[in-house]
């Protein structure tokens, strides 16, 4: 399960502010630290939502939006990035974070 | 979805497999696994013998240049978002664990965070490797530590232990930045012709 103490607050924030962005069910609810990542079919759907949620929060850093008070959103999604794929090696899908990220980026 | 960024240097791939063949070398030199990296609970720094750290110009390898340093708030070069900032008192830093510059142990981490950050900036801005070598001394300045990121191998925390004034955390970053070393002769423009 992905957890975030007081401190990564923001990061939570704008993890569960994207995904409901991108309206997909497993990422909120992973960011909500509702359910963790339990099959390799999870993880690669995770990733593929997680880049896509990087996309728009680099289109809002341009745009100087800020997610409820929060402005520096490379900080946190740079925060966010290294939670997300650490818990989703740490579950045992590392070669999932991997494939699919380099599928991502190759599109 | 706008313009894809997550292929912020498709255009520069060489220059990213440079990158990375530099650091693999740095770590095969300089790193040695034949003992516990964590030993009563501190890294060893001359096992983990380097560690490497994305620097976007024109910043300096641990202290930023204001209006390049994010959206947050920066004092004296320290981003408010990377240290602990006393509430009650903005000269005091407190101590936290959970504070602290991020550096990368793998190359994997290091390219992958000067990718993930080479996203947000603005076209053109250059994107540099900077590393610090650990092997002859284990130095880090009083007050400070390196703490391994609990949930993610790959990424440290450069942590403030002890309280401190921000005018010694400075003081302490320079003379940090002063050993490290930056990969100046391959910088990566940011999504330049992406």
């Amino acid at each position: 399960m992905l957890e975030f103490d007081e401190d990564e607050r923001n990061a939570q924030v704008l993890g569960i502010h994207y995904a409901k962005k991108i309206d997909n069910k497993l990422a909120i609810e992973f960011m909500s630290s509702i359910t963790s990542v339990s099959t390799s079919e999870q993880a690669e759907e995770l990733t593929k939502a997680f880049w896509e949620m990087v996309d728009l929060s680099i289109e809002d850093n341009e745009n100087d939006v800020s997610i409820e008070g929060i402005s520096d959103l490379e900080f946190w999604m740079y925060k966010l990035f290294n939670d997300v794929s650490g818990c989703i090696e740490k579950r045992g899908f590392k070669k999932q974070w991997d494939e699919t990220t380099r599928k991502v980026k190759s599109e | 979805m706008g313009r894809n960024k997550k292929d912020v240097f498709k255009n520069q791939m060489k220059t990213v497999q440079n990158i990375a063949d530099r650091i693999q070398a740095l770590i095969d030199k300089h790193r040695n696994l034949n003992g516990k990296i964590l030993k009563d609970g501190k890294v060893n720094m001359k096992l983990l013998g380097v560690l490497f750290r994305a620097v976007v110009d024109p910043n300096n390898p641990t202290l930023y240049e204001e209006g390049f340093h994010g959206k947050g708030g920066i004092k004296d070069g320290i981003r408010e978002c990377d240290y602990k900032f006393c509430k009650t008192n903005p000269d005091w830093i407190e101590a936290s664990r959970k504070h602290g510059l991020s550096f990368s142990s793998t190359t994997e981490h290091a390219v992958a965070t000067i990718e993930f950050l080479g996203g947000f900036q603005k076209k053109g801005t250059k994107i540099e490797c900077a590393y610090w070598i650990f092997e002859d001394s284990e130095w880090i300045p009083d007050g400070m530590e390196f703490i391994q990121d609990p949930k993610k191998d790959a990424h440290y925390l450069l942590a403030v232990v002890e309280p401190m004034l921000v005018s010694d955390l400075v003081s302490k970053l320079e003379s940090i930045a002063i050993r490290m070393a930056v990969m100046n002769n391959l910088p990566l423009g940011a999504y330049k012709n992406a």
